[in-house]
């Protein structure tokens, strides 16, 4: 049964976000797949993981992004793909803060495997801008207009 | 008041054990995609790091094998293996030079004539970095300046579309048994 979906101001808001989010988590995905080797590279110059985990890490993450993030395009498991792209910005901004505690020039590794913005705090409040747009879909009512809302029971 | 409240903040619903659910399943999905993608790429990340491979300064930048490619297709860039154990038999990438660390000054005087410092130049070895690195390091120490080393080996650039052909050149044992 096709639900009747009307777009409120809320189901707009929840959408943008979607949307903004998920476009941003695909982009930064795809160079970090095309290149992983690369990638593994700017996660060992954050000096954080164990050896054992940098492969795996650096071989998971991209991934993650790129279905997270089609997860919030489509508005399929709205509600899990936000909460891991912002269990995941979370992440990211700690390691981008004890980067600078530590003083490390190095690059982000954020979109572009080399050759990408360097760590600082300019970084640091585009996370936040990042963590505040997962909120909208991890916790409004109104989950907007996607996969997810078209082929659910209508709740009469 | 507090109703008041509560009609403000209607809107909000968060559902954390359907957030939590969908999570584990995204993850569960990112899993299962990303052990696919692994398993059918030619060029493999290895599961396990090796630390010297990070820990490596090296003193010139890397390349991978389809930006190397791209740039032997351009033409612009001379090949140089440095494998120190290449026989007749093996393979290399066509119209690559051979200068190696146990006879460079040997291959380097080969090459007088058609290898120059100011020539643009990719390294490439049997995939040990350090191998190649140190090549790297004698011909930045002779002058070269543009210097690109290949990450992988000849296997993953064959895998990889690039071409090979017979090395045609003699093996350092050879080159020893004549001298």
């Amino acid at each position: 049964m096709i639900r009747e979906n009307v777009l409120n101001r809320q189901g707009l808001l929840v959408l943008f976000c979607r949307l903004v989010v998920g476009c941003i988590f695909i982009y930064a995905s795809l160079d970090k797949m095309a290149h992983p080797f690369a990638f593994a590279q700017n996660i060992f110059h954050y000096r954080l993981l164990p050896m054992a985990f940098l492969h795996p890490i650096a071989l998971l993450l991209p991934m993650a992004e790129m279905i997270l993030g089609l997860g919030l395009v489509l508005g399929v498991a709205r509600r899990g793909s936000a909460l891991l792209a912002a269990l995941m910005t979370i992440v990211f901004m700690m390691a981008i803060s004890i980067a600078l505690l530590r003083g490390l020039d190095i690059s982000c590794g954020c979109f572009h495997t080399e050759g990408g913005h360097a760590v600082g705090l300019s970084l640091l409040l585009r996370d936040v801008v990042l963590l505040a747009l997962c909120l909208p879909p991890l916790l409004c009512r109104d989950p907007g207009p996607g996969l997810g809302t078209f082929f659910r029971p209508n709740p009469k | 008041m507090t109703s008041e409240k509560q009609s403000k903040l209607r809107f909000l619903a968060p559902d954390w054990p359907v957030s939590i659910r969908e999570a584990a399943i995204v993850v569960l999905i990112t899993i299962a995609a990303a052990t696919v993608t692994w398993v059918s790429r030619d060029n493999r990340l290895p599961l396990i790091a090796d630390r010297d491979f990070y820990e490596l300064e090296l003193s010139a930048p890397l390349v991978d094998i389809p930006g190397a490619i791209a740039l032997f297709n351009e033409g612009n860039y001379l090949f140089i293996d440095t494998r120190s154990s290449l026989t007749l038999e093996d393979d290399t990438i066509p119209g690559a030079f051979t200068i190696r660390a146990l006879s460079l000054n040997d291959d380097l005087y080969e090459l007088a004539d058609t290898v120059y410092p100011e020539d643009p130049v990719i390294l490439f070895g049997n995939g040990d970095l350090s191998g190649v690195a140190h090549v790297a390091d004698l011909l930045l120490a002779r002058g070269f300046e543009d210097i690109l080393i290949m990450r992988g080996d000849l296997a993953s650039w064959r895998n990889q579309g690039g071409e090979t052909s017979p090395s045609a050149l003699p093996s350092l044992s050879d080159r020893e048994g004549e001298s």
